[in-house]
């Protein structure tokens, strides 16, 4: 009786250390965001009038002062545009069928207890849900990492997670958040495996589906989970046949929910596939193996074009992202390992038949949070601490420079 | 011998980590935004020369001139000789091409000068204080969000390295290094007039040693003499400045002069008459425009060390304390007519008791990663506008 008190002593205080840790980093990031966008605002322009120009690109919508029209509207970029769209006249525009419908439905419905204002409801709604949702990716990853290593480790990678130099897209009102706090959300339940959680894992990892494809990689976390439940050598006498299948039948919420977002859109696109076609069709993503995304990248850099830059900085972002899982592949659970590798498998084998094969993949890596834990690991050192964070925070505030402006950044 | 090992060590990795970081800030800044006056960001394949100069603007150019022509431009006469002086033998080391040979001196000058100032600044903390709080202000102070002064042709690293040797002088305290601080404080003033203001941990310093209850009877009169006679080398800098320009241009005053009556319109007043005509600006202008940030940045970056050195006065010993509010009232009583608190960042940013006060603070993490957070993120965008030709400080 004692013993279990002590537990919950423990795992309430846990609880409450999540909830602070994850504020204060939080609180800091949005402040960076905040700050680095006003001085975007009002002091870049002079620059360059290129510039200038880029920050009212997007601004169809004015308020009758200019500058606060531009910091209103300074985060209405690229897929929160697309996702916007959606969210307020549903997949009219036919290539918006490439993004998945959950992130956009949430907006829809924040947007309708906004008042229903276009833009303004859903745009506003988006950045706010984002940034709750991060918040609780935040907890969570705190939660699951504080148990998984220890409790320093979890706070370290809270830092590396929100000051990664892509990690503007929790700011943004992209899905990045809701998949994440999802993704996070099935490996506690899967970590606690009581007979409910299963279920609770499935319905949620069906969440994580419908909000980007690439949430299919839970499956294999999934099975991971379940092989080391009930499978392994020394519990496999443990639970009995039912129970089992309890367990197991839920992960059928995963082909399920790719299933859901098919017959929707044969419901209304007449056409099951139309999500991978307007895919292929318009952003020139289609299914490629390794060596011809390779082939891919060779042309790509040996025409000069201004795409130059970014292939490099894809390139870079993500070749760093596979080597860092490759040589802290022992620091990680297995469990972590699945997921990341699945991950990075799936979201590799979509490249984009352009000058930029691999653009995206540097935002589509910051969700691979396993990653993340061998940075937090390898930062005990403080040195390599030290490094980390004052490359990735540069590289962080250059990021937002460009998104504010509106030039492409992932 | 394992301690000078470290501070070479600890300093060697802040320094190349931080001119990592402003090298890449400065890549994508030249990529991305075009400098003043052009439409079209450089491209460094074709105007290779315009890439290599994009640190060479404001003061960095001034500096240039005079190591390449001497003071024949007038309002120079406000820069003080030092610094353009080794800029250039070390230009005429590069092969004596002007501009290139004296700028990229410069910037090697610059960073040498800084890598040195870190080491001392290591040196002197980590035995004032402790070697983490050491590690901690060098980090602080490298990527501060004026930071990028120490990386361009300013004079900001060398007068800071000296007044670091200075203050370790002083702590060491044998007898020829009183004269070794005298000389220090004679080629800071030397090399900035702010420099004068040495000559307050000197005495401070020099009373501890000789004068408090427990030492007074330990010393001779000629060991209080040889240690108080050197501090008269510290006003000397200004006097063989004046001795100079009386024989170069007829008139020992003239920088004061240039500084009043060229552009800079500096002109001696009260300390808190910037300040106050500072806050006046921002309240009276309308609109939130870069130059309304401008002045708000220059306070801000006036006022926090101001702030800091008020709470944490009693953590430092009392000549950083008095070295750091000497320096501040000095440049305070130096305002712009037009932009009262124009380049004050830039002068408080040597301000090494600040960074310690702050070092010290920064044991809490989350103090420590608040100032991280600010202090890179504004040093980027800083970056990006002095490589755009764009006013900073």
């Amino acid at each position: 009786m004692r013993d279990d008190k002590t537990i919950d002593d423990k795992t309430r205080h846990g609880h409450k250390s999540a909830w602070k840790e994850a504020g204060k980093v939080f609180l800091l990031s949005r402040f960076l965001f905040f700050t680095t966008t006003c001085f975007s605002i009002i002091v870049l322009p002079r620059l360059s009038a290129r510039y200038a120009q880029q920050l009212g690109y997007d601004a169809r919508w004015r308020f009758s002062t200019p500058a606060v029209n531009q910091l209103v509207f300074s985060w209405l970029r690229w897929d929160a545009g697309a996702f916007l769209n959606i969210s307020y006249l549903g997949y009219q525009h036919t290539p918006d069928v490439a993004f998945f419908p959950l992130w956009p439905l949430i907006q829809h419905l924040g947007g309708l207890l906004l008042g229903d204002i276009f833009p303004y409801s859903f745009y506003f709604v988006g950045l706010i849900l984002a940034n709750i949702l991060f918040y609780f990716v935040l907890v969570l990853l705190y939660n699951l990492l504080a148990e998984d290593f220890d409790p320093a480790l979890a706070r370290r990678a809270l830092f590396i997670l929100a000051f990664s130099p892509y990690a503007l897209f929790f700011f943004a009102g992209y899905s990045e958040p809701l998949s994440l706090v999802l993704c996070l959300s099935v490996f506690l339940l899967l970590r606690r495996g009581r007979p409910g959680d299963w279920w609770l894992a499935g319905i949620l990892a069906y969440l994580a589906v419908l909000t980007r494809s690439s949430g299919i990689a839970l499956g294999l976390a999934y099975l991971g989970m379940f092989y080391y439940h009930f499978l392994q050598a020394n519990r496999r006498g443990v639970a009995s046949w039912r129970q089992k299948l309890s367990a197991f039948a839920p992960i059928a919420f995963i082909p399920a929910a790719l299933l859901t977002y098919m017959y929707y859109l044969y419901l209304i696109k007449g056409s099951l596939l139309i999500f991978r076609m307007q895919e292929d069709t318009i952003w020139y993503r289609q299914f490629t193996w390794p060596w011809d995304t390779l082939r891919l990248l060779i042309h790509a850099f040996s025409v000069k074009t201004s795409l130059i830059t970014a292939d490099i900085l894809d390139v870079t972002a993500v070749l760093i992202a596979l080597l860092t899982l490759a040589l802290g592949w022992t620091r990680i659970p297995w469990n972590y390992r699945l997921f990341a590798i699945a991950l990075a498998v799936f979201t590799l084998s979509f490249p984009t038949h352009t000058l930029e094969p691999l653009a995206s993949q540097p935002r589509y890596m910051i969700s691979i949070f396993p990653i993340t834990v061998v940075y937090a690991a390898w930062s005990k050192n403080k040195y390599f601490y030290a490094i980390f964070m004052a490359l990735t925070l540069a590289f962080l505030v250059i990021n937002t420079i460009f998104f504010v402006g509106n030039f492409w950044v992932a | 011998m394992k301690a000078v090992r470290v501070a070479w060590k600890e300093a060697g990795w802040v320094f190349g980590l931080s001119r990592l970081v402003i090298l890449l800030v400065s890549y994508f800044g030249i990529v991305v935004f075009p400098p003043k006056g052009r439409s079209m960001p450089l491209d460094c394949s074709t105007s290779f020369d315009l890439c290599l100069r994009v640190w060479y603007h404001w003061d960095a150019v001034a500096y240039v001139n005079i190591a390449h022509h001497g003071y024949t431009y007038i309002p120079d006469t406000a820069f003080f000789p030092f610094w353009p002086l080794l800029e250039h033998f070390g230009g005429l080391l590069l092969g004596g091409f002007f501009p290139n040979s004296y700028y990229i001196a410069g910037l090697l000058l610059a960073n040498i000068c800084f890598y040195f100032a870190l080491v001392l600044l290591y040196h002197l903390l980590a035995e004032d204080f402790d070697a983490g709080i050491a590690r901690r202000a060098l980090f602080y102070f490298a990527f501060s969000p004026y930071a990028l002064f120490f990386f361009a042709g300013y004079t900001e690293s060398l007068f800071v390295l000296l007044c670091l040797a200075l203050f370790l002088a002083l702590r060491r305290g044998q007898a020829i290094d009183w004269w070794l601080a005298g000389l220090l404080g004679f080629l800071a003033t030397f090399t900035r007039s702010t420099g004068i203001i040495l000559a307050i941990p000197f005495l401070v310093i020099y009373v501890q040693r000789f004068w408090s209850p427990a030492e007074r009877g330990l010393h001779s009169w000629r060991q209080k003499i040889n240690a108080l006679a050197p501090i008269l080398l510290i006003p000397c800098g200004v006097i063989a400045y004046m001795i100079y320009l009386y024989f170069a241009k007829g008139n020992a005053l003239m920088f004061i002069s240039q500084e009043a009556n060229f552009h800079w319109h500096r002109q001696l007043s009260f300390p808190w008459v910037g300040i106050v005509s500072s806050i006046g600006s921002v309240f009276v202008t309308s609109g939130v425009g870069s130059s309304y940030l401008q002045n708000l940045l220059d306070l801000g970056f006036t006022l926090i060390p101001l702030a800091a050195l008020a709470l944490g006065w009693r953590r430092i010993p009392l000549h950083y304390a008095l070295f750091a509010l000497g320096i501040v009232l000095f440049t305070l009583s130096f305002p712009q007519s037009a932009e009262p608190l124009t380049s004050l960042p830039r002068y408080t940013m040597i301000l090494f008791p600040v960074t310690a006060i702050f070092a010290l603070w920064g044991k809490r993490e989350h103090f420590h990663w608040v100032v991280v957070v600010f202090s890179l993120s504004l040093l980027a965008l800083n970056i990006v506008l002095f490589i755009g030709h764009y006013w900073v400080a």
